[in-house]
């Protein structure tokens, strides 16, 4: 409608009500989906072995205390405390004595990677960037050598905080 | 001055936007069960793992919460655990086989308590998972996971 300047006078009608409350809606839930995702989230610090399993024993010296650990997707695993190594076994069938037993592997290792991690905790499991930390799980730690698979063998967590901004 | 009047689209549109919310509201309060479904039954289930590393036989302890899912489904409270070494069959010199135990290896058998909605072959967990048995899935509580097949439930005896 026009008024005596000639100009349009701009009304509010039902479709214009529906965009805004529609959009008033979209912006609350990004603002909870970000707030909860991004700004405020509960962190622990988690102490967690990685096992990686019958690598050459050459390359067992390779990975040192104290250097950042990452993983193959460039994600943050956390800051190696220790590093150990034993020879690799094989559980292996024994026809004299009709029993399973564990025979040495020559020239391999398994080493135990001990790490620190400042971790995320998302539905009740812990995260160092994208990877879960967890018993029983891989993880695909970037290391200087190959390796056929590197399972997490022991995690414990410290006292949890809520970071917020 | 003009009369306001609703036109097609505006029609279209609102028609459009109840019509979400109807079936929002709708698939909110009915969401599908089987017909023999009873409500909130205190109940135990029992899992049975798959084979793990002996180095895991004091990873899942009783009173520990469990979880299934990316989205952290709660499943209930771990009630009581035991762990048995893994079988593994050994082709002897003679032909014949002969499952062996393998100390290396072992396996989980770990009841579970929670409140669900039960039916003849399964459960509905409080998140509307259903399980039922012979369901293989991967669990976890907060520093283990694992996958395991659900072998057994009941209402729990108190």
């Amino acid at each position: 409608m026009n008024n005596a300047n000639g100009t349009t006078k701009k009304h509010f009608n039902i479709i214009d009500v529906i965009i805004i409350l529609l959009a008033i809606a979209v912006a609350f839930f990004a603002f909870n989906i970000i707030f909860a995702d991004f700004f405020s989230k509960e962190t622990t610090t988690v102490n967690f072995v990685i096992k990686i399993n019958e690598i050459d024993s050459a390359y067992a010296s390779t990975i040192k205390s104290g250097e950042a650990l990452y993983a193959t997707n460039g994600s943050l695993i956390g800051k190696i405390k220790d590093v150990s190594s034993v020879q690799a076994t094989v559980s292996a069938f024994n026809y004299e004595t009709g029993r399973f037993t564990k025979a040495l592997l020559p020239d391999r290792a398994n080493i135990y990677i001990t790490l620190d991690a400042e971790c995320t905790i998302k539905n009740n499991r812990f995260f160092a960037g994208s990877s879960v930390i967890s018993e029983n799980t891989n993880i695909s730690p970037a290391l200087p050598f190959s390796y056929k698979n590197a399972v997490i063998v022991s995690v414990s967590a410290g006292a949890s905080t809520e970071e917020s901004l | 001055m003009k009369s306001k009047k609703f036109n097609i689209v505006d029609v279209l549109i609102i028609t459009v936007i109840l019509l979400v919310v109807i079936a929002g509201i709708f698939r909110a309060l009915s969401f599908d069960k089987l017909p023999d479904t009873v409500k909130n039954q205190n109940i135990t289930y029992t899992l049975k793992t798959s084979t793990v590393d002996a180095i895991f036989k004091d990873s899942v302890k009783a009173g520990e919460q469990l979880f299934m899912g990316d989205d952290g489904s709660s499943c209930g409270k771990i009630l009581k655990t035991s762990v048995s070494y893994n079988k593994k069959d050994v082709v002897m010199p003679d032909g014949t086989i002969v499952a062996h135990i393998d100390t290396s290896e072992i396996i989980y058998t770990i009841t579970v308590e929670t409140i669900a909605d039960i039916t003849k072959n399964g459960f509905y967990t409080a998140d509307n998972n259903f399980i039922y048995l012979g369901n293989t899935l991967d669990f976890y509580t907060e520093t283990f996971s694992f996958t395991a097949d659900v072998v057994d439930f009941s209402p729990k005896n108190d």
